[in-house]
């Protein structure tokens, strides 16, 4: 079976730095992929790429078998990829529903476009609801907290209802109870759709993951189930390592 | 299973129904007073300049959908303004000349232009000029969006080419004395498709003309402001680059507007040509520019109503403080733009709208302290 999703060989330079380097992975249709990975590893790069914010200086991408590098942003999301921000980015001026109806509509004529939008339609109610949005979808989105921004980009991605869907750090920011209905959001999400998630919470990714592709220092370090990638003497090196850097530091502050 | 707490909208059915009501008859009655109290109060000298504080007001609007909607700081919407005031007097000067049995109008025979220029010559039609009045205009920003948008040109810089545009087509009109008028413009525009302009009850036809036109502008806007496309053109102002990840082209967005207000702009300028009688370089360069700009600055940003107000209320107090202190208007303009930009940068509208909101937030907030606080006294008191 071909994958869903392809990524051959990126590479990105910022500069003579190496964001991405020989990146290679695929996903299949119906998994939900964790991608980790320390800081500076290239995982919103790599999302970047996927979605055309970042063009690649090498390697190709391609969707359903087709190579998607070089497309216009707005044609990957009408090919049907879909992503959210690190950073929640949401529309302040429009109220919740207004955002998430606009997510809905981008396949909509311009002659519909220029009418008045007269009540909810049924994919933009659904997303309300899943996301527990249905009692404010009237409210400004910039009333809105952090963690109420985060679902409303997962509301507006359904809406979207994209083949593949990319979360990059959902659950950053949130509160303990946030995360675990985030979580039970996510895996309602997946049983229906291909997810891949960028995430650091260990926790969160042992309750979801199907699969998961460790990144370091701009390509994959090792890919697999969580049981194998968490046993993977490499891993912990990566992992150990940075937490060894930052034990130094301390003792550097406190000297 | 969710971490929003459901909040009560605060929007009742009932409340949104008055809303609406209010707008439709805000619209009727001040519809309705321009178009018959004001010809019947007002001197004809007045009434001729209210109806060019109209044709503004039709600027306004366009310059409102661009900038206060859509984020483009549109600094030549003279240029399009121009392109529709000279279609216009294009044929009511060939019209003219036609009238006097001459092949030229009298200022091309002026410069010793003998044969009628090839641009001029569709325009003995009225009906091509009508048209091209607003459909010039719209493709000519229709091309420069397409080409400038796609490319991401944007905010100051857009707003530099805009600027330079107005004064390149200045420098132009100025330059083909022969073919433009130069310097001095289309003058001396008398009659209007058959009709006698210093007769005046001309006057009140203009003014009609024009208050029409107005309430036209104002529906189409409105209508493209409360559609999807609306909500979407104030995402492209918000967002420009997340808009993409919705799946829409945000060039395709911009240009869409920057076509409205230019259509407008060149609305305006049909009707102000008969109203005033002339057009030239002078009415539709830099400064006359920026000035559509500041109406929209002053009256409130993407408030339409508030668009309208500025620019009426801005000329007016134009012209009240040009014939009594002739010169110190540009320097009260300036003093006024500063003002308004320090203290309610949304505008007058806007800053209204603003304290509106803030008044009712008080009020539910005092209500809530007030059931907490009885709640908290009969606590104490059981
Ligand atoms: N526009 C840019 N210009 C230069 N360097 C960049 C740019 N964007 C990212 N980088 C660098 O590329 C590297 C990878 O960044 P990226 O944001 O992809 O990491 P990440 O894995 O998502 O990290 P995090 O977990 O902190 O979100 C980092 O070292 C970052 O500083
Ligand atoms: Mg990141």
């Amino acid at each position: 079976m071909s994958a869903l999703l392809q990524l051959q060989d990126i590479e990105v330079d910022f500069d003579g730095f190496k964001a991405l380097n020989g990146l290679t992975f695929a996903i299949n249709k119906g998994e939900v992929r964790f991608l980790i990975g320390p800081n500076g590893a290239g995982k919103t790069t790599a999302v970047d790429v996927i979605t055309s914010l970042t063009k690649p200086t090498a390697g190709t991408v391609s969707f359903e078998g087709e190579v998607i590098t070089g497309k216009s942003e707005f044609d990957i999301v009408k090919m049907g990829i879909g992503r959210t921000f690190q950073n929640p980015s949401v529309f302040d001026d429009l109220t919740v529903v207004e955002n998430i109806d606009l997510a809905a509509s981008f396949r909509m004529g311009l002659r519909k476009m220029m009418r008045k939008r007269r009540g909810i339609s049924p994919e933009v109610a659904e997303a309300l609801e899943l996301i527990s949005m249905t009692d404010i979808a009237e409210r400004p989105a910039g009333e809105l907290s952090h963690g109420q921004r985060q679902w409303l980009e997962i509301g507006m991605l359904l809406a979207q209802d994209p083949k593949l869907l990319l979360l990059d750090e959902p659950v950053a920011g949130m509160s303990k109870p946030e995360r675990q209905s985030t979580g039970e959001l996510l895996h309602e999400i997946a049983k229906t759709r291909t997810v891949m998630v960028v995430e650091h919470d260990m926790e969160f990714l042992r309750q979801f993951a199907s699969v998961v592709t460790v990144m370091h220092e701009g390509s994959v370090l090792c890919e697999g189930d969580v049981a194998t990638v968490q046993a993977d003497p490499t891993v912990q090196e990566v992992y150990l390592g940075r937490s060894r850097v930052a034990a130094e530091d301390e003792t550097t502050v406190g000297a | 299973m969710s971490p929003v707490t459901a909040v009560e909208s605060k929007r009742t059915p009932l409340m949104l129904g008055r809303d609406l009501a209010r707008g439709r008859v805000g619209f009727l009655v001040s519809g309705l007073c321009l178009l018959f109290l004001m010809p019947a109060l007002l001197t004809d000298f007045r009434l001729d300049l209210l109806a060019k504080f109209v044709c503004f007001a039709i600027i306004a609007i366009g310059v409102d959908i661009a900038w206060g909607y859509g984020g483009m700081l549109v600094l030549g919407q003279g240029v399009f303004f121009g392109l529709g005031g000279y279609a216009m007097a294009m044929h009511l000067k060939l019209a003219e000349a036609k009238e006097l049995g001459q092949d030229v109008p009298d200022f091309m025979s002026w410069s010793g232009v003998e044969k009628l220029p090839a641009i001029w010559g569709p325009f003995q039609y009225g009906w091509v000029a009508i048209i091209a009045t607003v459909l010039v205009p719209m493709v000519v920003a229709f091309l420069l969006g397409s080409l400038v948008f796609r490319r991401r040109v944007r905010g100051a810089y857009f707003a530099i080419l805009t600027q330079a545009l107005a004064a390149a087509f200045v420098i132009l009109l100025i330059g083909q004395q022969g073919l433009t008028g130069g310097t001095n413009g289309l003058t001396n525009i008398t009659s209007f498709f058959g009709m006698d302009l210093t007769d005046p009850g001309s006057t009140t036809t203009l003014y009609t003309m024009a208050v029409i036109a107005l309430g036209v502008a104002y529906l189409l806007a409105r209508q493209l402001v409360h559609s999807r496309y609306g909500r979407l053109l104030i995402a492209v102002r918000d967002g420009e680059d997340r808009v993409r990840f919705l799946g829409y082209d945000p060039a395709t967005v911009k240009t869409i507007a920057f076509t409205f207000s230019a259509g407008l702009a060149g609305l305006a300028g049909a009707l102000f040509v008969p109203i005033v009688g002339i057009i030239s370089p002078a009415m539709l360069g830099i400064v006359p520019s920026i000035e559509m700009v500041i109406w929209v600055a002053l009256g409130g940003r993407a408030t339409l109503v508030g668009a309208v107000a500025g620019a009426l209320v801005v000329n007016y107090a134009k012209s009240g403080l040009s014939e009594q202190f002739p010169g110190a208007w540009t320097y009260f303009q300036g003093a006024l733009f500063i003002l308004v930009i320090a203290f309610i940068p949304a505008g007058v509208a806007g800053g209204i709208r603003a304290w509106r909101k803030r008044m009712a937030e008080a009020a539910t907030e005092r209500q809530e302290r007030a059931a907490a606080a009885s709640g908290y006294g009969e606590t104490r008191f059981e």
